[in-house]
């Protein structure tokens, strides 16, 4: 049933005892014993519940545990169960409105407490002349909030209860609560809802030095590698890696374009780190990616095969976990320390002292311009050669260098025309996701064969061999047809329009294209 | 959502009694429970200490004026509604009387409430009316106390001829008997008889017990004021067995 509270503080001057004894000079009242309530919240990394405009929030007392699920916008619950621990994924949920509800929202991110308060609670029922309560009021007392007034009204006395509430207000100057309790918890806590935001959203003057806007994006994707590192460390969810990954990538790619402007030594340096841990990710990610989409592969068998996966699982499981263990290593070893920190020493450094070449002098619309142009003609040269017999090798080459494409946009969005490159992103997003699933194919594919004759090695059931091999035919087919999807687009990426479009967009002008310059 | 009337045509069997603590133990359970008290007498809305009268009167109501969830009112426990009774309208079977299609008004009246509510208990009057009738076909179950006489039986096999008559077979009949004294052998021999004759009849009985006489005084259901008393024990066994047979049922 729908319930829905009025919440009030109660001014500091005004004790709880004599709320309480003033409160009894109005009204019939019977007062419960004090418990002591601890109630914490819990979202993703990310917050995905907040942006969902949801609070989980579990109470704990001595009697045992209750979560609740609230909307973010006004004190009502949308579900609420009795349980003793908070489960970290979604699908472990054992109610099953719990779990209906979060799945789509957390998919596969842990969740965590992302703050708490421990409050002493007095129930208290208000009374009519036949001794039948009207409403409840709890006064929620804590160490560090103001003083909290809930009242949950009974169904069919709201005039009553109305009628009484605005003689209290006036009798105490109870004010209504502005803040949902979970925003202030977090505030105790010093933590904001939202705060994670491994999107890159800045936003720059178009006469900005590109060598200053470069700094910039640097820091932010150093700053998404560092809050995503302890996640990566501990395998607290799959995303912890994703994310560190993209990061590392896109840091890559723009270091791939700036040998003339950062000074030559140090960017080898800080290209070869950033490729090591392109490399050390990069074993973790696949067997993730095989595990999160372990049951479409299941799904993909008939029913009576199904279960003969499951050797799979526990070998990729096993596998994942050394893996893991590996890059745990490697993230806390000297040579990530020692780099991080010569990273980020020089991102702080003043950027013009870094270089004399006239590249250094670009704003960040000229530099744009030029990389972009280049990486762009470079992908059009890639796809104009394609045709549908050519080697797996050759798409995957497109790939790469889209995925530079729309990274180099994504840097420099704020300096063109919103509309226009949110249109050239989608276009970028529609070929990278089609050209991805048959590279992933074609690697799951390869892996699955490894992963088989291993099995086979070990003496495997014929069962669990069969059923691999009947994942590879379909996977295999699966293949060809988003071969035959690319085929039959292969020209649409080049079409005129297209290309108007992207030159209008970051075809530079004449006198830059002199400098010559030996990017990757 | 289940429509679960406590009905005998006679009078004082413990129809009340029985309607305030099964809906109690359900709303227990974490079930979503309504009470309508359907008796001008009010008593349902006496023992949960709500005022029985209706704003603009049952007269609205069965004439779908209004909608029920206005006049529904929270009890003092969690899940657990009451719609309270209303004694300005000298006779309820009087509005029926005069509306279309009597017998199917209160069951359209009741569909609104399909999704809020798990459990719909319907606290009945006695005697055999246009308003139980109404009754009989708004409910899937018939939860009927029985006094331990000779004549119980034939108060049931009147009910079930009237359901029969009136084509509710689908209705399940739900007897269990009440007021039992284990100290008199007449009530004990009578029970097994009648058990024989009327397999139906719940193995669950009620005792005859001054705990539940108090009700009245205490005006709150039994397992709030004597948890720990036997007759509490005989009312909780009991909803377990009934909510065993609707299970069966379905
Ligand atoms: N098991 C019992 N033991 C002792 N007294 C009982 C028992 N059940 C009911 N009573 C008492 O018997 C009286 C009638 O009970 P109740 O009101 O529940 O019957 P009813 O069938 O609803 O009556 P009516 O037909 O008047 O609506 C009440 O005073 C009640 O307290
Ligand atoms: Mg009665």
């Amino acid at each position: 049933m729908i319930k829905t509270a009025l919440i009030y503080t109660l001014p500091d001057e005004c004790s709880i005892a004599q709320f309480i004894q003033r409160l009894q000079a109005i009204v019939d009242l019977q007062v419960g014993v004090v418990t002591e309530i601890r109630k914490s919240y819990y979202d993703s990394f990310d917050w995905r519940l907040y942006h969902a405009g949801m609070v989980l929030e579990f109470s704990q007392s001595a009697a045992g545990g209750s979560l609740s699920l609230l909307n973010l916008d006004y004190p009502q619950a949308l579900m609420s169960a009795d349980i003793s621990q908070v489960p970290v994924f979604a699908s472990d949920f054992e109610s099953t409105d719990f779990r209906l509800q979060l799945t789509p929202i957390l998919a596969m991110r842990a969740l965590f407490e992302v703050g708490a308060v421990n409050f002493s609670v007095t129930p208290i029922n208000v009374l009519n002349q036949d001794a039948k309560t009207i409403f409840r009021l709890r006064i929620e007392a804590s160490k560090v909030l103001a003083t909290r007034i809930v009242i949950q009204i009974i169904k069919g006395y709201d005039k009553e209860v109305l009628a009484i509430i605005n003689k209290l207000q006036a009798e105490f100057d109870l004010l209504p609560e502005t803040q949902a309790l979970f925003v202030q918890v977090l505030a105790l806590h010093a933590k904001f809802p939202g705060d994670y935001q491994p999107k890159l959203k800045l936003h720059f003057n178009p006469q900005l030095r590109a060598v200053v806007a470069l700094a910039q994006i640097y820091k932010h994707l150093t700053g998404v590698l560092q809050r995503n590192h302890a996640g990566c460390i501990h395998n607290w969810d799959s995303e912890f890696v994703h994310d560190f990954r993209i990061a590392v990538r896109s840091t890559r790619v723009g270091l791939g374009r700036c040998k003339k402007i950062f000074p030559k030594q140090l960017l080898a340096e800080f290209i070869q780190f950033f490729s090591w841990l392109g490399k050390i990710t990069g074993p973790v990610r696949d067997l993730d990616v095989y595990l999160l989409q372990f049951e479409s592969y299941q799904a993909l068998l008939p029913v009576a095969n199904r279960e003969h996966l499951e050797p799979l699982r526990e070998l990729l499981q096993h596998k994942q976990q050394q893996a893991y263990q590996e890059l745990a290593q490697h993230l806390q070893s000297e040579y990530y320390c020692d780099s991080m920190g010569r990273w980020q020493a020089f991102l702080d450094a003043p950027p013009s002292d870094q270089s004399a070449a006239p590249q250094a002098k670009w704003s960040v619309k000229q530099w744009a311009d030029r990389k972009i142009w280049k990486t762009y003609k470079q992908v059009m040269n890639t796809a104009q050669v394609l045709s549908s017999d050519s080697p797996e090798e050759e798409w995957h080459d497109l790939r790469k260098s889209m995925k530079k494409l729309r990274y180099l946009i994504e840097f420099f969005q704020s300096v063109y025309p919103k509309a226009e490159m949110k249109q050239a992103l989608k276009l970028l997003k529609f070929w990278l996701s089609s050209l991805g699933e048959l590279q992933d194919l074609a690697v799951q594919i390869q892996t699955l064969r490894t992963l088989g004759e291993e099995q086979a090695a070990d003496g495997a059931s014929s069962a669990s061999l069969q059923a691999i091999a009947l994942l590879i035919d379909t996977l295999t087919q699966r293949q060809q047809a988003a071969r035959q999807v690319l085929n039959d687009n292969i020209k649409s990426f080049s079409r005129a329009k297209n290309h108007r479009h992207f030159t209008r967009l970051f075809a530079p002008q004449k006198q830059y294209l002199s400098l010559d310059e030996d990017d990757e | 959502m289940k429509v679960i009337a406590v009905y005998n045509i006679k009078g004082g069997v413990g129809k009340t009694t029985t309607a305030v603590n099964l809906s109690f133990l359900a709303a227990l359970q974490g079930h979503n429970t309504l009470l309508w008290d359907l008796d001008s007498q009010a008593a349902s809305s006496f023992y949960l200490r709500i005022q029985p009268k209706l704003k603009g009167g049952s007269r609205a109501l069965v004439k779908g004026k209004s909608a029920l969830h206005t006049f529904i009112k929270g009890t003092d426990f969690e899940n657990f509604d009451l719609l309270p009774a209303d004694f300005s309208a000298r006779n309820l079977d009087l509005i029926l009387d005069d509306s279309k299609k009597p017998t199917r008004r209160l069951s359209k009246l009741l569909q609104p409430l399909a999704s809020e509510y798990d459990y719909i208990f319907l606290d009945c009057p006695p005697g055999m009316s246009l308003l139980s009738e109404a009754i009989l076909h708004a409910a899937d179950y018939i939860v009927c106390p029985l006094i331990p006489t000779t004549l119980s039986v034939r108060t049931l096999t009147q009910l079930q001829d009237f359901l029969n008559e009136q084509e509710l077979n689908a209705v399940n009949l739900i007897p269990f008997f009440s007021m039992v004294d284990r100290r008199k052998k007449m009530h004990l021999d009578l029970l097994a008889s009648l058990r024989e004759h009327t397999p139906t009849i719940l193995n669950s009985t009620i005792p005859y017990a001054s705990d539940i006489e108090r009700m009245g005084e205490e005006r709150n259901p039994l397992p709030v004021f004597a948890g720990k008393s036997k007759a509490a024990a005989a009312y909780q066994a009991l909803w377990q067995e009934i909510a065993l047979r609707m299970h069966e049922s379905r």
